[in-house]
């Protein structure tokens, strides 16, 4: 008997002997053992190894069995129960069609070292789960607000329906596109197009991606599964029953599509909005030889000019709906399952990244996946190998730019955002680019370089400060970084760095010699750091960013991340005076410190001022 | 002692000695490869065997039950040293002999060819186990007597299969008990195997056997002779740990006088003790007496006899649960589930 769980062969018969134990101590009245014979002819789809039935004496007065099954990874996982002679599948909620009952949640946890109170404690549950069910009370509010669970069990469909469609009323038009492995429904031909376009790349030539009209009815409170459509005319009877408005949307699709129709349906349930979907299949005879379609929809008519009533009787006829699973694949659900209220805020924010290396790229990757709208990505430099450690791209990119191969690479993954690259310097993008960032919610600079943010930084201070620009960097051996966010109050970011590009604020010195190596090549130097001690420098530049694009602040500010101290004395480093004052006590690392960043008469500032007057 | 009796009996029976199917299947399978060495040598014109015999566990009934359906055995073939002999009339070396073997049972059929080994001729089946046939030739001697020599790695040896047998044969004739004297081999043999991670190990079954025969300690109660035996091949073990081979006259099993093997049993051996030390407390229970036979074999098998008890004798307080009783049952037992999670995502 395998058991790959590491409990092992005799794990299972210690635990099975300690369950069996537990139920003569705590039943009151006999159980019996269930033969492997049962067990297979009852469940024949599960793998349980052993099983014992409990007779119980309902409060109707009905004798029932519960059995109690486990698995041969037991006492990993959980046992579970089943009703037997059950009244079938969708009859009641939380029955499986062979009678094994949902008890648990997916994400519940059982004490494995304990299986003789978990196989009990799940007898009381099944127990008062039946009793629950005989009442009634939770049979049509369970099925209602569960609802994906249950059209789940009833779909027949082998394919999945992707949905990029806002999932909320009022009932309308969509769009399908289909092809032979996925179907996609989509709000209008505009949307489709572009996910598939930046899902897929652009079709060759003049091509379009082909799609068709499709509709979602957005009903009033989720369907049982006695309300389930069997066939077209099912379908129709059910928009009817909804609204007209909902049944005005059948027959304008069946006149407009004549062929079949892809049909969502969504309501609220007990944890938000869902999805299901049906697809008609009246228009689907085709013959068994060459797979044309034999008998099409409009058949007798010409294309087009089928009457309306016609095209209503045959799409929603006799013939059988499928019923599929629909995948939500829109923003609200990929970034926050639909209960992160950030998430469409971040949907509408530009954030151009100035600098895609090693800090800039990770920082871009977090929030992309935070869900940020719109992303530009601004780099001149292409990906090398000594990149890749502590990179977001990897070796199919070396040789190739880095803010063009980022933005491809996360546009494909996250094609519900806009993302786009370009190979350009900041001072090119400040000359040559002015409306992305002037347009910009945020810029984030990561260059390291004191030329090009000095640059972005008088462009900022001339434009007037309009929008925040947050500058990030780590020190060396990433031993600790910093986010300094230029609001529309407070320094620039020269009043904080020296003419040559050091800042007045340092985390750590390095007393003993020099904190870069020298490569063997002419004046390239590096500190040798990876992708785990950058970690944190890029979380704390991300987060900064996140609360920037979320929360009004208009001061200037700087946070700086230390690492643990006994990883800067690793290095050959120490705490400056500085950062020592600014944690007022001894310092272990480890930890953020925020501070105001200092503002000055800079030359930058009066730069601004003067060219501003002069302007 | 707590007893146990019955329940060590018991378990002999159920889950140590040989079931009848596997005693079936190993004569048949042994028969086959007998037919399939006579039937090869005829083809080759090389000389019929005069006899086989069987030998080592299989021959002595030591035999233990494997799961996994391991089981080895050993079928020595004889020949007479006159039909022995190449093309020239030169006799034939132990290698050449043993090649014959070889090629002989070889018939194309295995999916793993049988193999030359250093004292026999290994044969190996799908399911995992082996047949080792050793090769023998016999001829007498100027007084008369019949010599027997094995086909060794060294050339030809003084041996013979059937020594082991009637030694072990007469030591059960010699012992008050010869039966439980053979529960008591089977039954320590079973506990060196109880771990997959003590195989290769700890000192060999014949090994064991010969300590057995040494050490026995014949008691009325299966339980208490077992535990008595153990404890005397430890405390023996303790003053020694060479064990000679008890027909081949200055040869051993264990090599030198620190054989790690032997070492590892009787550690394992004290072991075993001190985890059946329980039973000689006054207020040892059955369920704590069955808990250390447990523990000594690696198994359940003792809790669930106890268990089988348990529930045999049970009296329950009503024909049929009602719903509620049930019901009531999940307050008492829900700190063993928690159907919100451990709060620990990834």
């Amino acid at each position: 008997m395998p058991n790959p769980a590491g409990f092992g062969e005799l794990g299972f018969k210690k635990a099975v002997l300690q369950l069996e134990a537990r139920l003569r101590e705590a039943l009151p009245a006999p159980f019996r053992r269930l033969s492997s014979h049962e067990i297979g002819a009852t469940y024949r789809q599960r793998r349980f190894e052993r099983g014992w039935r409990i007779d119980m004496l309902c409060s109707d007065g009905e004798a029932r069995q519960i059995d109690l099954l486990v698995s041969p990874a037991f006492p990993l996982g959980y046992p579970r129960t089943a009703l037997v002679d059950g009244p079938g599948q969708l009859v009641w909620p939380h029955v499986e069609h062979d009678g094994i009952l949902c008890l648990l949640p997916i994400m519940a946890e059982v004490d494995a070292d304990d299986p003789g109170s978990v196989a009990i404690h799940l007898i009381g549950r099944s127990a008062r789960l039946i009793e629950d069910l005989l009442k009634g009370e939770i049979i049509e509010r369970d099925f209602r607000e569960e609802f994906l669970t249950y059209w789940f069990y009833a779909r027949d469909a082998k394919f999945k329906i992707t949905s990029i469609v806002d999932p909320g009323g009022p009932s309308r038009e969509l769009r399908a596109w289909r092809d032979k492995d996925m179907v996609i429904v989509g709000e209008s031909q505009e949307q489709l197009e572009s996910w598939l376009s930046r899902r897929f790349g652009n079709p060759r030539g003049n091509k379009r991606f082909h799609t068709e009209p499709a509709g979602l009815l957005w009903l009033s409170s989720p369907p049982l599964p006695a309300d389930y459509p069997h066939n077209g005319a099912d379908l129709l009877a059910l928009a009817k029953k909804e609204s007209d408005e909902a049944y005005s949307l059948l027959i304008d699709l069946a006149s407009k599509a004549q062929k079949d129709i892809i049909v969502l349906m969504g309501a609220e349930g007990r944890g938000g909005s869902g999805l299901i979907a049906t697809m008609t299949t009246s228009g689907r005879k085709v013959s068994s030889r060459d797979g044309k379609i034999q008998e099409p929809l409009s058949k007798g008519f010409a294309p087009n000019r089928m009457p309306k009533e016609v095209a209503t009787l045959r799409t929603y006829s006799a013939a059988p709906v499928v019923k599929a699973e629909v995948s939500r694949a829109d923003p609200r659900w990929i970034h926050g399952r639909g209960k992160d209220a950030r998430s469409m805020r971040l949907l509408q924010k530009t954030v151009t990244f100035v600098g895609c290396g090693s800090v800039g790229s990770s920082v871009a990757a977090k929030l992309v996946r935070a869900g940020v709208g719109n992303c530009h990505f601004v780099d001149p430099e292409d990906l090398d190998w000594p990149n890749l450690g502590r990179h977001e791209l990897g070796a199919d990119s070396i040789g190739k730019n880095k803010a063009l191969e980022l933005a491809a690479k996360f546009q494909r993954a996250f094609p519900h955002l806009a993302i786009e690259g370009h190979e350009v310097s900041a001072q090119a993008l400040i000359d040559g680019y002015r409306e992305l960032l002037e347009s910009s919610d945020l810029v984030i600079s990561a260059t390291g370089s004191w030329s090009a943010e000095g640059a972005l930084n008088r462009w900022h201070l001339v434009n007037g400060r309009k929008k925040p620009f947050l500058y990030g960097w780590t020190e060396s051996y990433g031993a600790a970084g910093h986010a300094v966010l230029i609001g529309a109050d407070g320094g620039c970011l020269r009043c904080g760095i020296g003419g040559t590009g050091v800042p007045h604020f340092l985390g750590c010195h390095w007393p003993e010699g020099s904190a870069t190596i020298e490569e063997p090549a002419c004046g390239n130097h590096f500190t040798p750091y990876g992708a785990v001690e950058l970690g944190f420098v890029n979380d704390l530049i991300s987060e900064t960013a996140l609360r920037a694009l979320l929360e009004e602040s208009t001061l200037s500010h700087h946070r700086i991340w230390l690492a643990p101290i006994q990883r800067i004395k690793d290095s050959g480093g120490a705490i400056t005076e500085a950062m020592t004052q600014l944690a007022e006590r001894e310092n272990p690392g480890g930890q953020i410190w925020e501070r105001e960043w200092c503002q000055s008469d800079c030359p930058s500032c009066s730069f601004a001022r003067e060219y501003r007057s002069v302007a | 002692m707590y007893d146990c009796d019955k329940d060590v009996c018991a378990y002999h029976k159920d889950e140590v000695t040989l079931p009848k199917t596997d005693q079936d299947s190993m004569r048949s399978r042994r028969d086959a490869n007998r037919k399939r060495l006579r039937d090869g040598l005829s083809k080759a014109n090389d000389p019929a065997p005069s006899e086989f015999v069987k030998q080592g566990s299989y021959a002595m009934k030591t035999m233990l039950r494997d799961a996994a359906n391991d089981y080895d055995i050993d079928d020595g073939v004889y020949f007479w040293k006159e039909d022995l002999v190449g093309d020239r009339g030169a006799e034939k070396t132990s290698i050449q002999a043993r090649w014959m073997v070889r090629d002989a049972i070889d018939d194309g059929s295995f999916k793993t060819a049988p193999e030359v080994r250093s004292n026999c001729v290994r044969v190996f089946y799908e399911k995992g186990y082996h047949v080792d046939v050793p090769v023998y030739r016999k001829s007498e001697d100027d007084d008369g007597n019949m010599v027997h020599e094995l086909a060794s790695s060294s050339g030809w040896k003084r041996s013979d299969a059937r020594d082991v047998t009637h030694w072990f044969d007469d030591e059960r004739s010699n012992s008050t008990n010869g039966t439980q004297l053979r529960r008591l081999v089977r039954l320590i043999k079973k506990y060196a195997k109880s771990r997959s991670s003590w195989k290769g190990g700890i000192l060999s079954g014949f090994g064991i056997t010969v300590l057995v025969t040494e050490c026995q300690r014949i008691d009325s109660r299966e339980d208490q002779a077992l535990y008595d035996t153990m404890k005397a091949i430890r405390d023996r073990l303790n003053w020694n740990l060479v064990v000679k081979h008890p027909v081949t006259p200055n040869d051993t099993i264990t090599s030198g006088d620190n054989d790690a093997k032997a070492r590892m049993l009787r550690d394992k051996l004290t072991q075993a003790l001190d985890w059946l030390a329980p039973l000689f407390e006054w207020d040892c229970t059955r369920e704590k007496a069955l808990g250390c036979w447990d523990k000594v074999f690696n198994t359940t098998y003792f809790s669930e006899r106890g268990e089988e008890e348990a529930r045999a004798a049970a009296s329950y307080a009503a024909p049929i649960a009602t719903s509620a009783a049930l019901i009531g049952l999940e307050s008492r037992t829900s700190a063993s589930v928690l159907t919100s999670g451990g709060g620990r995502h990834a």
